[in-house]
């Protein structure tokens, strides 16, 4: 089990982070998602997928949170990152690619910007995203494109 | 819907290889002929791996810890309760053989308290019962109140 929080923390703070767009809220988030588990520690065991109800868990506490300051705006968002994307990338245009990416994530409705951050960030299959985000599979497909044509038709310029 | 605008649907499930075999096959076919698809394909696979390759944000040290702190706490607490309850049985445990073998102790004293104490486990044991089965029992167990 303690692998498996491991692990649970490690996928679920960078969840979180893209989610909330502030490391301090994510944390929290996946503190409050990790002692569900840990409570339920039988369920989590016995599940089909482990991962799969780890992530809808701490899906619902990122809604909770986002709908608490549904106002606010995610600038925060990456910034821990932008350092290492500056220091890792060598490729002039791959960094401003990556950039513009990160921008234009933070900006888009939050139900396109789960399904980008569970399928290309996580390497969700479409059974695990509708299982965690409690949706038909064929609904998996179609709101993912949407976000991903949201994603290019305002990156048009950098891809 | 035009031939485009029905591929450009499933270019997402295809680029995650999540179409089947049909379909896959007619998108295969549509973009060796359609320079607009492959062009919005190449851009979604650009997309898709730009995502996959931003590094991912990690926790400070004080996060990390505050978040994996969950399953310190609950187990020394679990622990915690397991000690008390464990060292309480055994004190109770001595103090009651102590005074069952004290000779000192007149026999009516040592049968008034015990059944004192057999008194008091059948009283609080039928309470604690009662309870267990009205929360078993209790419809509105998960409302807040």
């Amino acid at each position: 089990m303690t692998t498996l929080m491991e692990t649970f923390q490690r996928q679920g703070f960078v969840f979180a982070v893209y989610m909330l767009g502030n490391a301090d809220d994510a944390a929290d988030a996946v503190q409050d998602g990790l002692s569900a588990a840990w409570n339920h520690r039988d369920v989590v065991r016995s599940a089909h997928d482990p991962t799969a109800w780890f992530f809808r868990v701490l899906r619902n506490k990122c809604v909770d949170r986002l709908r608490e300051r549904s106002k606010r705006r995610t600038e925060e968002l990456f910034d821990a990152a932008d350092q290492r994307a500056s220091d890792g990338e060598s490729d002039a245009a791959r960094r401003e690619l990556a950039e513009a990416l990160r921008v234009e994530l933070s900006k888009l409705d939050p139900v396109h910007r789960e399904m980008l951050v569970l399928r290309d960030v996580q390497g969700m299959s479409y059974a695990q995203i509708a299982d965690v985000l409690s949706i038909p599979a064929g609904t998996v497909m179609s709101r993912l494109h949407r976000a991903r044509m949201t994603l290019r038709d305002r990156l048009k310029g950098a891809l | 819907m035009s031939a485009c605008e029905h591929i450009e649907a499933l270019l997402s499930g295809y680029l995650d290889g999540e179409l089947t075999q049909q379909d896959r096959q007619r998108v295969d076919v549509h973009l060796d002929d359609c320079a607009s698809c492959r062009q919005a394909f190449e851009q979604l696979q650009r997309i898709q791996s730009g995502l996959g390759s931003m590094p991912h944000p990690e926790p400070t040290e004080q996060q990390r810890s505050r978040m994996m702190g969950v399953m310190l706490t609950k187990t020394s607490r679990g622990v915690g309760w397991l000690l008390a309850i464990g060292g309480a049985a055994l004190l109770i445990g001595m103090g009651v053989y102590e005074f069952v073998t004290d000779e000192s102790i007149n026999l009516w004293v040592k049968i008034g308290n015990g059944a004192v104490a057999v008194a008091a486990l059948l009283i609080g044991g039928s309470v604690l019962v009662e309870r267990l089965r009205d929360r078993k029992t209790d419809r509105y167990k998960d409302v807040e109140r």
